[in-house]
């Protein structure tokens, strides 16, 4: 107990920091669902934002520039699911899945054009951390939550704005309607082919930039495999959390906690044999499936191609 | 099933849904060549390659049928899973699963001989059905989205793995178990493992279940209209059931068959890794159909053997055989649904209908 | 219900035409390829020039050749074999190698007559067994270097190991030169290890660092982790980051390629004036790296291999031992973090471990016995 309680202010910075990529990739899945898509693709378009953001913040040598253009990578990545599951009709399971083979090939194959043999390239920049006057001093919690980079500062601010923009913005209803009945939605005048497809474009950039995050916030270095199943885990917390912005961030810290606390358990135990330990996050998201995802929670439409009458 | 007479709308749909996957794969092949002589080097040179690595003498085709059996097995996997309606994409964490049960029976209970084999295969069929069970049960209990809940339970398998060899049957200390004895492998016929005539019986044996038999006709009747089925009264929640443990016990004997047939006959790193997601795309491109699927398998195991050859032959980064993989998912999705959409089909019809009228005319 | 069976057979594609999908796919890649096999003669011929024989050489590996760690390190082997072997032409590295692809990429190599064939690591000696033992027959020309690789107990399922060689550093030494380093280093007597995989080099390195760590301060601690595998670089961070909050660990040596960047981002994150890294296999002290105070070297003895290939002498299941005195093990540049004073105390003791003369096997086996 009191190796948990010495480790406990790292676990927490560990959490915080896990979570940003899955609540921003999580946040962009928010917006596809809510409008009726489900998005499996998100571990492809991170892995395309790592990469991009990395390799364009190399370039020019300005890190937001490296987000910007990562997250207009992801849109361009995430335009190709749309136009297959939005216009053809495609099945999104699929196409989330050819995505996932795709995008990450894309982005190995552009590092070896960027990278090669170069390794001068290999290692790039990191957003520097701003830690907030007194906040970072409170205990335990100070470091983890008051020490951040810019961008997941950006990450946690965006929450409430994403639940403002679903609860009292009328575009943002026009959102939740599409993707609860899209048929009911076309009669009431809104454009359901539009809605789905700025859906696309908002989880495109959001997911990218949590790909971004790991390169430019993480670890200076795109290595392929670097998402890690983020996006897979993702698409959990997003039914974890119902949908919901809160509900995502909660489902995203929690899962960067136990992820925290794998990492403790390793450090501590050395000789265990570590893989156990590694299941926890994993086995926890199954667990928490169970007893709080509900089967009649989430958008009713989603999932379904969603043909236009023809006239 | 009775034989109908096609209207010749039906057939030109049926036509497309056949030639779409090969425009497919034309196409995309068409891109890897524009990207490699982007690169500056000859594309021609390179898909020769990839045909002369892959096909080029019995031992390249013996290869290359040894690198599609796992995926055969898991396309079938996903074939079985999806015609129920189920969205299994567990496949790769059933296949480490059905691996590691034989492992831990032949290597734990030392057995050896066609005994080993035997159970060794069963092991792993089981080991699948269970991994494929789990996410069944939370489905049907508790409606738990079974693309979620089948690929964490890929991670965990893949760490459960990891145990097995680095800890429970570990090769003097490797991260590698101890090799498969001798006699419990599976034998060879023509220099490919029997693994391989094994998955071409399985997948016309789904075949013949899901097309021709009750049962199948229920699986379908599931996977096509759950709620209709159940007003038709079919025992909806259990042949979802089955077919989760069925499409995890094809899965798992996919694992099997893999440790006992391939060199090097160990768990090791990376082992089976990736052919769950590859296995639902085979499955797709197939259009669930199969015997399809065992053909798709095939060119998926002829791009991966032969893309190896292109690549050092001409000198060119791996992943440019993984965009080709990809685009080829991409535009055989995007087409069959493309096929299917009401304009395409008018545009057809209409087309159709002028040749008749022309042939009318002329006659 | 015939309503839902004929709806049924409208989705389906019956036997005859599934057949011919597939077999429409096949003929199609056949015919891109053979339409054009006319004119894949022409440029892979040309490469042997005028005069004294020349050799190719191509090296398979898991990762990249810039990952910051094993692979690029035997590419940075390779090259500095290829810069005095000017007869050497190199075919393009074979990066990303899954395992399921391994032998293929050795098979494509086989067959096209690549004089040497290096496989980065272990992993490739259990998949290499059968295109090894088919080359014996029919390509004898073709040799592989496999390394990290015991021959004796790790290839004795291999049926002829005539045309194989593997390398094997002293991981003594290596592990050695890290804690001479680290324990002079260290000023809160404790230190750190992350190792990508649990393999017997792996353990030897991290008892002998602790051995040699101890041998300047016997209260020296140490942690570790051997399964970080070798992509996660947040796991590096988050594992260092635990281990310098508990542990008060500042200075780490890692052996996990991109997941010694992550734990670099710890350290610097806790005070690059305090808090050191030991960089491994390659060179990267520089002012892009501040808490590399300096980097253990390991040469994959590519120039040796070349040399016996053209003597004649390469095979046989031989291994090569890379130590400090053929110059397979080095210390590489100091930062100016390390004061002059504890340099040459530094190249005191290497010239001690070089020279057997400063940790014998039973305190390295004594602290790997408390691995557990």
């Amino acid at each position: 107990m009191d190796g948990f309680i010495t480790a406990l202010p790292t676990i927490l910075k560990a959490m915080t920091m896990g979570a940003v990529p899955i609540l921003l990739a999580s946040l962009g899945e928010v917006f596809s669902e809510r409008a009726g898509l489900v998005n499996i693709g998100l571990e492809g378009i991170m892995a395309i934002g790592a990469f991009v953001g990395f390799a364009v913040a190399k370039m020019t040598g300005n890190l937001w520039v490296g987000l910007m253009v990562g997250m207009l990578a992801g849109v361009v990545i995430n335009m190709l699911y749309a136009f297959c599951t939005i216009t053809l009709c495609a099945d999104q399971v699929v196409t989330g899945m050819a995505i996932n083979i795709l995008a990450p090939a894309i982005a190995l194959f552009g590092y070896n054009l960027f990278v090669g043999s170069n390794s001068a390239n290999a290692t790039g920049d990191q957003m520097a951390s701003i830690a907030i006057p007194g906040l970072s001093q409170i205990p335990f919690v100070g470091d983890a939550f008051f020490d951040q980079t810019l961008l997941a500062y950006l990450a946690f601010i965006l929450v409430p704005l994403v639940r403002y923009f679903f609860k009292h913005f009328r575009a943002g209803l026009s959102f939740r309607s599409v993707g609860e009945n899209p048929h009911a939605a076309e009669t009431l005048g809104i454009d359901v082919v539009r809605v789905k497809y700025i859906a696309c474009v908002v989880c495109g950039a959001l997911t990218a930039a949590g790909g971004a995050f790991l390169t430019l916030c993480y670890t200076p270095i795109y290595t392929d495999g670097i998402v890690m199943g983020r996006g897979f885990i993702a698409l959990a917390t997003v039914i974890f959390g119902r949908w919901s912005a809160l509900g995502v961030l909660g489902a995203s810290l929690l899962f960067g906690f136990f992820d925290g606390v794998n990492v403790a358990l390793q450090a501590q135990f050395q000789s265990a044999p570590v893989m156990f330990f590694k299941m926890i996050p994993y086995i926890f998201t199954i667990v928490a499936l169970i007893f709080f995802g509900s089967k009649h929670a989430g958008p009713k439409a989603n999932g379904q191609p969603y043909y236009r009458e023809m006239r | 099933m009775a034989k109908k007479a096609l209207s010749p709308e039906e057939r030109s749909e049926k036509r497309m849904m056949v030639l779409t996957p090969i425009i497919s794969v034309l196409l995309a092949l068409v891109i890897g060549a524009i990207i490699i002589a982007c690169l500056g080097k000859n594309p021609f040179e390179g898909y020769a390659a990839m045909i002369q690595g892959s096909l080029g003498d019995m031992s390249k085709i013996s290869k290359t049928l040894e690198r599609a059996c796992p995926l055969i097995f898991t396309g079938l996997c996903a074939v079985f899973a999806y015609k129920c309606g189920v969205f299994n994409l567990g496949g790769e964490g059933q296949f480490i699963m059905g691996g590691c049960a034989t492992a831990a029976c032949t290597l734990g209970l030392g057995l050896d001989g066609p005994v080993g084999l035997a159970v060794g295969l069963l092991a792993g069929i089981a080991a699948g059905a269970i991994w494929g069970l789990l996410p069944g049960i939370m489905k049907i209990t508790r409606g738990l989205n079974e693309m979620i809940t089948t690929i964490m339970l890929n991670y965990v398998a893949m760490y459960f793995m990891e145990y097995i060899y680095k800890n429970a049957y570990s090769d003097n200390g490797l991260p590698k178990t101890i090799a498969i004895p001798q006699g419990a492998r599976l034998p060879e016929i023509a220099g490919t493992h029997v693994g391989v005539i094994l998955a071409i019986v399985l997948g016309i044996l789904v075949w013949y279940v899901i097309f021709r038999t009750s049962f199948g006709f229920k699986i379908r009747a599931v996977g096509m209209n759950p709620i209709a089925s159940r007003v038709n009264g079919f025992p909806v929640r259990r042949l979802v059931l089955l077919a989760f443990i069925i499409s995890g016990a094809i899965a798992g004997m996919g694992g099997a068959v893999e440790l006992l047939g391939k060199t090097p006959y160990r768990l090791a790193s990376g082992f089976g890794s990736g052919f769950g997601f590859d296995g639902v795309a085979i499955a797709l491109i197939a259009q669930l159909n199969p015997i399809a699927a065992l053909v798709v398998a095939l060119l998926f195991g002829i791009l991966s053997t032969g893309g190896t050859m292109m690549q050092s032959v001409i000198g060119v980064p791996t992943a440019i055989v993984e965009i080709i993989r990809g685009l080829i998912i991409i535009f055989a999705v995007a087409g069959m649904a493309a096929v299917k959409l009401p304009q395409i089909k008018a545009f057809v019809a209409a087309r159709l209908d002028a040749k008749e009228k022309k042939a009318e005319v002329n006659a | 219900m015939s309503e839902s069976k004929h709806s049924l057979s409208h989705v389906m594609v019956d036997r005859r035409q599934a057949i011919g999908i597939g077999l429409g796919s096949v003929a199609a890649v056949t015919l891109a390829g053979c339409g054009s096999s006319s004119s894949s003669s022409s440029s892979s011929s040309d490469s042997s020039d005028s005069g004294s024989t020349s050799y190719k050489v191509a090296m398979i590996m898991s990762g990249t050749i810039t990952d910051g760690g094993w692979d690029q390190g035997h590419y940075e082997s390779l090259q500095r074999a290829l810069s005095n072997h000017s007869n050497w032409t190199m075919l393009e590295p074979k990066e990303n190698t899954a395992d399921a692809d391994a032998a293929t990429a050795a098979q494509s190599y086989v067959d096209q007559d690549v004089d040497l064939i290096i496989g980065n690591g272990n992993q490739f000696a259990s998949d290499w067994a059968e295109v090894v033992a088919d080359a014996a027959d029919s390509h004898p020309k073709v040799h592989f270097l496999i390394t990290n690789t015991d021959p004796t107990t790790e290839m004795s399922d291999y049926e002829t190991l005539d045309p194989v060689e593997t390398v094997l550093p002293d991981f003594k030494q290596t592990g050695a030169l890290a804690g001479v380093v680290a324990g002079l280093m260290t000023k809160t007597k404790s230190i750190g290890f992350i190792g990508g995989m649990k393999l017997p080099s792996t353990i030897t390195k991290y008892s002998a660092y602790l051995a040699a760590a101890r041998k300047i301060d016997s209260s020296i601690q140490g942690q570790y982790n051997f399964e970080a595998g070798f992509t996660d670089a947040s796991l590096g961070t988050n594992l260092t980051q635990q281990w310098i909050s508990s542990n008060n660990v500042d200075v780490m040596w890692g052996d996990a390629s991109a997941v010694d960047n992550g734990a670099r981002q710890a350290l610097q994150a806790a005070g690059a004036d305090t808090h050191f890294d030991i960089a491994q296999p390659i060179d990267i002290v520089g002012d892009d790296q501040p808490t590399v105070v300096t980097s253990t070297v390991t040469d994959w003895m590519i120039s040796q291999a070349m040399d016996e290939i053209e003597s004649g002498s390469f095979g046989g299941g031989k291994s090569i031992t890379a130590s400090m005195s053929n110059g397979g093990i080095s210390l590489g540049k100091f930062s100016d973090k390390v004061s002059s004073d504890v340099q040459s105390k530094i190249k005191d003791y290497a010239q001690q471990i070089q020279d057997d003369a400063f940790l014998t096997d039973d305190e390295v086996a004594a602290v790997q016995n408390t691995l557990g």
